[in-house]
């Protein structure tokens, strides 16, 4: 058994978040592997070259989350990640209108006032609020989530901590935040907008990948949530990854490899190890064993506590709480290679098309988009997000032809059918979400070389996403900070003593971030050996 | 003297409160009468409703007590009224208090085990909603010991129980539901009750908060209904020397722009003088309508153009000739409360129509049945349907086909659930959050002048700034549905905002 502990650390799933603990605990000198069961690294945040020439971000296609300080601390710009901003964020009509919010915001609120003059004014108190609730927000994500009932003096530092930084602003500032907190995303953006076609494309970042609809109450903080992102210090700004969001993961690959880590593919995990309460290796779906002082699961928690570990090992209770945890994934992904770019009826060009496009007319069209999901059926006429990355990124398809990716809500695991007939549904699926674009660019169906068509079953079985829910678990107020995945285990430690949880299932969640697996790398290195 | 604005239940109970601390008082409403929709409505020869209302268990009869209205002709039921549920091809479900009848075995003992721990967070529950919500903007020495009492309360909960509460407190009904319970009626006959008052459906976050409000705080009824309430209250209050003015609404609120003092009350062309105004009416239209522009900062205004108070239940009075007898033979004589809806889904289908602004194709009642001879001739019974789904205006357009249809789906609800009942009824009466608007003064046509809605409630009712009561005007208060404990948690606001005029 000399070999046994020849690794300091396993760390289970390669995703993006697996790597970046991997890559903190290989740069802080312990002995770490990765195992990732497919045959590239990345997880959900991965590019492959699916149709000859087309490289498609398969599942996870911008990327506006990933922390600053995790880019500078593991150097991902020296391996390889270079990042192009979003330009844009086009919203067609199907009354031949359209508008498109712009970098320049001068430009925007030319496009809005078409609509409405007072949402056109309203737009510059609207960025400068939601900045400074940003602000507020960005050090609950960038550290563990305090325990807001404990009595211990580490506890009630942090809390102080935050109760100053809550001071620091004005009453009203204080209002927002508990209103956000509760609110749908509707009423909070009634408050200020009037024009549904402001308010429709922007509700629905409070719906992403969740099981709600934008007039759902709890929906306003997702919607903050995502506006959370920047790059480079910039506020709200997305981008695209060179090369596909596979380009993130390779750079933290990369930084990890070159900090002294393992990585391997095709080493899909079984079984976590457990004796006496402590974690001590892995068994491979190939029958090997590899033993560890640590492991740590990148998977989500389903995964790792009920398939992983099994429930023998662990507490009652939290067993319990694990099963109760809500994935319900919502979304699915139709990914195309185009012969040519596309034309939307409404509004000919190109430059329109470099930043993200919103199929969400109204927000009745979302609701309604909604009901037929809460009744166990994918949307007649669903929420879809488009983006062509290869207008911006000449890397990924041949020159003229293009990728385009379709994020589409929703899509319900548990269809009346039964989450397995999803395949006996996918094309039906995929016919859907074209017939949608269809009505934009009517000759859509002519441009189309190849589809790939992603159900939440798909994404479960592919990469491991329980009920295919992209965050590791639906991002609801009760699945949040202390209580993410379950309250008592918010902070990457788990029932088993070494085993550590360092993936979108912990606080802070889910988005190409990084913090949960940067911040349980944190954790597990100031933690005294036990 | 003290004026109060609204002669609701909480108009009601802030006045008695203020004159009985020596006050004298005088109360203005629109209306020809109190009580508000609590009060007895006649609709049909021989037919009267004892209110509007059908939620009559969660009277704050701890606040109440203090006004003796017990020796002023109220009285209480010695039971809770029991809540039926329909189901198909099979009796009845019956929710009583600690018990709940015809549901399989293991739903039973759940229920039990869920009660229990109801009942241990009942106090910490109780106290929140039976006090005034401390000052978190900048909080004196009260308001911290306030906070710490009762985050003291909390963590005696013990770990356990306190973090189950946090976890589920903004979980949508229907989870909290399915994690415990199989019996779709069950589930429905529970999440039900606290739909009334929302604008959403079981799926929503925040709908098991207002369970937990509800089914840790809910007692026993008057007998007679709210309009026994009502009645007792204004005799409280004229035994106490209270004057009414009726059939007069306030114009507008008097208010000296240097002190930004409350100087009196316009209303029907006289200036009354008053150092104190306390306000049933709702928030927005009290700051909003009644107060000159300009007088209240920025950030106030702002907060009150976005309360909500959107209608959301229709209601239809119903005139039997012979009392009806719901899901057969079975228990029929006790059933005072029922619902219609079978699962959740039913429920949540029926909210799904106020957000298209459109009428519920399947509409879920919740029915009050009044038998006896006070609202019904012997052997008859009055009828309280709401009908949760139907929102004020929209696409709805109240024109004559819209109430016609209303009524007939309804009517075929009832059928259904109780063949031939359409052949007893001899009268009835439509009231739409249209005519709630206009008849009873509830802007938007809600029956708890302002949604009951996690960021409407508590600390945030109606807003962080106004939520003890107190506005920026000095000597103006708010003590309205629309203040915590607010929405059907009668006479809480009423009595806990007099307090607080009584204590500035």
């Amino acid at each position: 058994m000399a070999a046994a502990t020849s690794y300091d650390a396993i760390v289970v799933g390669g995703g993006h978040n697996g790597l970046t603990c991997a890559a903190y605990l290989a740069k802080a000198g312990r002995r770490v592997l990765v195992l990732e069961r497919r045959h590239v690294v990345g997880g959900a945040a991965v590019s492959e070259e699916i149709y000859p020439g087309f490289t498609y971000s398969v599942c996870s296609y911008v990327v506006s989350l990933l922390r600053p300080w995790i880019i500078r601390d593991l150097e991902l710009a020296r391996f390889g990640l270079e990042m192009i901003p979003l330009e844009s964020s086009f919203l067609p009509l199907p009354d031949g209108r359209s508008m498109c919010r712009w970098s320049d915001s001068a430009r925007t609120m030319d496009e809005v006032s078409q609509f409405s003059r007072h949402d056109a004014e309203m737009m510059p108190e609207f960025s400068h609020a939601m900045s400074k609730i940003g602000r507020f927000v960005r050090p609950i994500i960038d550290s563990p989530a305090p325990l807001p009932t404990s009595l211990k003096p580490a506890e009630l530092v942090g809390l102080l901590k935050l109760g100053r930084h809550f001071q620091d602003a004005n009453v009203d500032m204080m209002e927002l935040r508990m209103k956000l907190l509760t609110m749908s995303a509707v009423d909070f953006l009634d408050e200020w907008f009037e024009s549904e076609v402001l308010k429709a494309p922007m509700a629905v970042s409070g719906i992403i990948g969740t099981f709600l609809g934008v007039r759902s109450p709890g929906t306003a903080y997702v919607l903050l949530h995502h506006y959370m992102g920047e790059i480079d210090g910039a506020f709200r700004s997305w981008g695209f990854a060179r090369g596909g969001t596979g380009g993130v993961s390779n750079a933290i690959a990369n930084s990890a490899r070159h900090f002294g880590a393992e990585i391997r593919t095709e080493a899909g995990v079984r079984q976590i190890l457990v004796k006496g309460g402590r974690a001590t290796g892995v068994v491979l779906e190939n029958g090997d064993e590899i033993y560890a002082k640590q492991v740590v699961s990148g998977c989500d928690p389903r995964l790792t506590f009920l398939g992983f570990v099994g429930s023998e090992h662990l507490p009652d209770e939290f067993v319990t709480a694990i099963s109760r945890y809500r994935f319900r994934g919502s979304s699915g992904k139709v990914n195309l290679a185009l012969d040519a770019l596309p034309e939307f009826t409404c509004r000919p060009g190109d430059e329109h098309l470099r930043g993200d496009i919103a199929i969400a007319p109204g927000i009745d069209y979302l609701e309604r988009a909604y009901d037929d999901a809460k009744y166990g059926t994918f949307s007649r006429r669903p929420y879809i997000n488009i983006v062509i990355p290869s207008t911006v990124d000449s890397t990924i398809a041949p020159p003229g032809k293009h990728v385009m990716s379709c994020f589409v809500q929703y899509a319900p695991y548990d269809i009346t059918e039964g989450p397995e007939n999803w395949p006996a549904k996918r094309e039906a699926f995929g016919d859907t979400v074209i017939d949608t674009i269809e009505e934009y660019v009517p000759n859509i169906r002519d441009l189309i070389l190849h589809r790939q068509v992603l159900t939440p079953w798909d994404i479960e079985q592919e990469f491991g996403l329980t009920e295919g829910n992209i965050f590791h678990g639906e991002l609801t107020l009760d699945q949040l900070a202390f209580q993410r995945p379950t309250s008592g285990w918010a902070r990457y430690r788990t029932p088993v003593k070494n085993l550590w949880l360092a993936g979108s299932g912990a606080h802070p969640g889910g988005g190409i971030m990084g913090s949960p697996g940067a911040l349980c790398a944190r954790a597990m290195l100031g933690a005294k050996g036990d | 003297m003290a004026l109060v604005l609204g002669a609701d239940i909480e108009g009601l109970a802030a006045a008695a409160t203020l004159a009985r601390a020596g006050r004298s008082v005088h109360v203005i409403d629109a209306r020809i009468h109190a009580g508000g929709v609590a009060a007895r409505l006649p609709f049909a020869d021989g037919y009267s409703a004892p209110g509007l209302l059908n939620e009559c268990a969660l009277i704050r009869r701890s606040l109440l007590v203090d006004l003796g209205l017990e020796r002023h002709g109220l009285s209480w039921h010695p039971k809770e009224t029991a809540i039926h549920v329909m189901q198909d091809g099979a009796p009845p479900i019956r929710i009583h208090g600690e018990r709940v009848d015809g549901v399989e075995s293991a739903d039973a003992e759940i229920y039990r085990d869920w009660r229990a721990f109801l009942d241990r967070i009942a106090t910490f529950v109780r106290h929140v909603i039976d006090s005034a919500p401390p000052e978190v903007d900048e909080p004196g020495l009260t308001d911290l010991l306030e906070l710490a009492r009762q985050g003291y309360r909390l963590r005696s909960l013990g770990d356990k129980d306190m973090m189950e509460l946090l976890r589920i407190v903004t979980l949508p009904a229907w989870d909290w539901m399915g994690e415990q319970f199989s019996s779709d009626a069950l589930k429905a006959g529970l999440v039900a009750p606290v739909l009334t008052g929302t604008v959403v459906g079981p799926r929503a976050a925040g709908t098991t908060a207002m369970m937990l409000m509800r089914e840790t705080t809910r007692g026993v009824g008057p007998v007679g209904g709210l309009a026994s309430l009502v009645d007792a209250l204004v005799r409280r209050c004229e035994e106490l020397g209270v004057t009414f003015r009726f059939g007069q609404a306030p114009a507008s609120i008097l208010i000296d722009p240097q002190e930004r003092r409350v100087r009196g009350v316009l209303c029907g062309g006289e200036e009354l003088e008053a150092e104190l105004v306390i306000s049933a009416l709702d928030p927005a239209r009290t700051l909003l309508d009644l107060v000159e522009p300009g007088l209240l900062p920025h950030h106030v205004e702002g907060e009150l153009k976005g309360w909500r108070a959107r209608g959301d239940t229709a209601i239809q009075l119903i005139a039997c000739s012979t009392a009806p007898e719901f899901g057969g033979d079975n228990d029929r004589d006790s059933i005072d409360r029922m619902f219609t809806a079978r699962s959740l889904d039913d429920l949540e289908r029926a909210a799904d129509a106020l957000k298209y602004r459109a009428l519920p194709e399947e509409p879920c009642l919740d029915v009050r049945i009044w038998r006896g001879d006070r609202d019904a001739p012997a052997g008859g019974a009055t009828l309280v349907v709401h009908v949760h789904g139907v929102s004020h205006g929209g696409s709805v357009g109240w024109d004559d086909g819209a109430r016609s249809l209303l009524r007939d789906r309804i009517g075929m609800k009832l059928e259904q659930d109780c063949p031939g009942i359409r052949d007893s009824i001899v009268g009835d009466l439509l009231l739409t959050p249209c005519d709630l608007d206009d008849q009873f003064n509830l802007p938007g046509g809600h029956l708890h002048r302002g949604e009951q809605a996690l960021d409407q409630l508590w600390l945030q009712r109606p807003s962080i700034a106004l939520s003890q009561y107190s506005t920026p005007i000095a000597g103006l208060f708010l003590a309205g549905a629309g203040s915590h404990p607010g929405g059907p948690y009668l006479g809480g606001a009423g009595v806990l905002g007099a307090r607080r005029a009584l204590n500035s």
